[in-house]
């Protein structure tokens, strides 16, 4: 068999296995073993299952991940999110939509101290969801919000999809953080500015409140203070350089166990089930970490990104033509694939095509993320939508689908203006590395 | 069979907090050595030895009860499709990959701690041998391929699932 041969069963056998039901991160690792030997022999292809694992889990970068998780367990069980929203909701209820604008700040914030979107939904579901009924907003509006809010995640920092793309990407963790500064404070505007269209074309889905008190707001607010303080420390740990990545994700889990326990939320029981469900997920990410750096050894043996590359020079297309036509395959695939899993397993195709036509690999980081975003939010997957309907299956999951257009909408024009301005995402890191 | 699921759980439930207590140590640690590092010019040189192998036993600790969760990513688009006796059929035998897939794993991270072992490799400052870190690892690997013999025959006798975890993005 030919080397091209090779990497083109290569390439079927995955998704043959992939839609066999094979856990994606061993259908990477089966295919990149097999092919390997394929191409030179047994033994060293064999050699990959302990030398990846041992970089996998050796990684002192990568204990970043089940800390910040960590971290997300710790903040739920202190109540934070509650604290966060509330303070929010203070400053902002008394205008028409306030209280979707809370929860969109709210959950920004939250997002920055919680590990994952789905946790985020979750929590700002039983924290958010209730306030807003209570004030007599629509039940699909509200969980819309939410959605959007818990989907937002995906873009603030420290946020697992960078951190994962990061590593198979090899890029620096830190440049993709700071890349997102500007992108997710976008995403925040324009998902404010969706909110701000909707309740003034149907003012009903979302009356005006009585303002809160000034001492209402103080409490509010000092009662938020330890959450804020968290992500003051965090951030400008962070920004500053005083931490690396790994350092940040260490003070992040340490203080915020610390407040946990400060406050006594935290008990042997939920700390165990905190433990014991941050380990299953950080337990798939490193699989999937396995999975994908054997599987990129065989798709750099195999050539196949320069076959690739060669292909799309003959199509007759500018660079940004190919960008947006690779920006609807992905959105395509968001359909029947789970966008992280899409990331994960197209980026070593993906990305020499990226650099190839002069584009920065940070930038191609933000544009990935912002396509996971909006895959958690659109059907038929639209994962956080889910989570909501089966926490309140009393909201229907076509009235939240309508209400969510919006937000996509602002989402892929956020993702519109960053393909067209690739300066936005890479202003920021350029002007810190001077 | 009730015994071994007691086992499995046990064993997978145990090293998840366990690992996950062990890098909260860790963390501690990490956080205490930057911050000497930066007011007080003192490093903490043990963590910076030994950080890379502690973490690649609190990450192994993780991966037991992932499998036991069934917590990977699995593409189930067309699981309507099918009736449950060919569902069931195609899940034994993503399972049996699995398996056969964590059995080589474990087996050539043994033969990695060997060779790490007969080499003499130690931390490059304190001279900390590193083959018992990685034996430690390659043990938890032996009781993932434990776990995921409970699951295939889970699989094939189609006994219920465990509780899943979220996904992350």
């Amino acid at each position: 068999m030919t080397v091209m041969e090779i990497g083109a069963y290569g390439v079927v056998a995955l998704f043959v296995l992939v839609a066999l039901y094979v856990p994606l991160a061993f259908a990477m690792i089966a295919v990149g073993i097999v092919a390997f030997a394929l191409q030179t022999s047994w033994q060293p292809a064999l050699t990959f299952l302990a030398t990846e694992p041992s970089q996998v889990l050796g990684s002192m970068d990568l204990t970043s991940v089940p800390l910040f998780l960590m971290m997300g367990a710790f903040v739920n069980v202190s109540g934070f999110s509650k604290d966060l929203y509330t303070a929010a909701a203070a400053l902002l209820g008394h205008r028409r939509g306030g209280m979707s604008y809370a929860t969109i700040g709210g959950s920004a914030a939250f997002g920055a101290i919680c590990g994952s979107s789905p946790a985020t939904v979750a929590t700002f579901t039983r924290v958010a969801l209730p306030e807003m009924l209570k004030h007599n907003y629509s039940p699909s509006f509200s969980g819309a919000t939410i959605a959007a809010g818990g989907a937002l995640k995906a873009l603030i920092p420290p946020s697992l999809s960078m951190i994962l793309y990061c590593v198979v990407a090899r890029t620096y963790i830190f440049d993709v953080f700071t890349a997102a500064v500007i992108p997710a404070l976008i995403t925040i505007a324009a998902n404010v500015i969706a909110i701000a269209v909707v309740v003034h074309f149907n003012p009903a889905i979302a009356p005006v409140s009585a303002p809160a008190s000034r001492q209402e707001k103080f409490i509010a607010v000092r009662r938020a203070a330890p959450a804020m303080l968290l992500i003051a420390i965090i951030f400008a740990g962070l920004y500053s350089g005083i931490f690396t990545v790994n350092e940040a994700a260490s003070v992040a889990a340490v203080v915020s166990f610390g407040f946990a326990l400060v406050r006594r939320t935290i008990t042997p029981k939920n700390l165990a089930s905190g433990l014991r469900d941050t380990a299953a997920t950080a337990g798939m990410i490193y699989f999937v970490l396995i999975g994908s750096s054997i599987f990129t050894y065989f798709i750099s043996l195999a050539k196949i990104p320069e076959q690739l590359i060669a292909v799309i020079g003959t199509v007759d297309l500018p660079p940004i033509g190919i960008i947006v036509l690779m920006l609807g395959a992905y959105l395509a695939l968001g359909a029947v694939f789970d966008e992280l899993a899409a990331m994960v397993v197209t980026l070593p195709f993906a990305l020499p095509v990226i650099v190839h036509f002069g584009y920065d690999p940070v930038w191609w980081a933000i544009i990935n993320v912002i396509i996971v975003e909006l895959g958690l939010v659109i059907p038929p997957i639209g994962l956080v939508i889910l989570i909501i309907n089966g926490m309140r299956p009393d909201i229907p999951l076509p009235a939240l689908y309508r209400r969510i257009i919006p937000f996509v909408v602002a989402d892929l024009i956020v993702l519109a203006l960053l393909t067209a301005f690739p300066v936005l995402a890479l202003w920021l890191p350029s002007m810190l590395h001077g | 069979m009730i015994t071994f699921r007691k086992m499995v759980n046990g064993a997978a439930n145990a090293l998840a907090v366990g690992g996950l207590s062990l890098l909260l140590i860790l963390a501690a640690f990490t956080m205490l050595d930057g911050l000497l590092r930066a007011f007080a010019n003192y490093p903490l040189d043990l963590i910076r030895e030994v950080g890379d192998l502690v973490a690649a036993i609190c990450g192994a600790a993780c991966l037991p009860i992932t499998l036991l969760r069934r917590a990977n990513i699995t593409l189930r688009t067309f699981s309507n499709a099918f009736p449950a006796r060919v569902v069931q059929i195609i899940d034994s035998s993503a399972a049996a990959v699995v398996e056969v897939l964590m059995i080589a794993m474990a087996w050539q991270f043994y033969l990695f701690s060997v060779k790490t072992m007969r080499a003499g490799d130690v931390t490059w400052l304190l001279n900390i041998p590193k083959a018992p870190f990685w034996f430690a690892v390659d043990g938890i690997l032996w009781v993932a391929v434990t776990v995921q013999t409970f699951v295939l025959i889970e699989e094939i006798s189609g006994a219920d699932r465990q509780p899943s975890t979220e996904a992350v993005p």
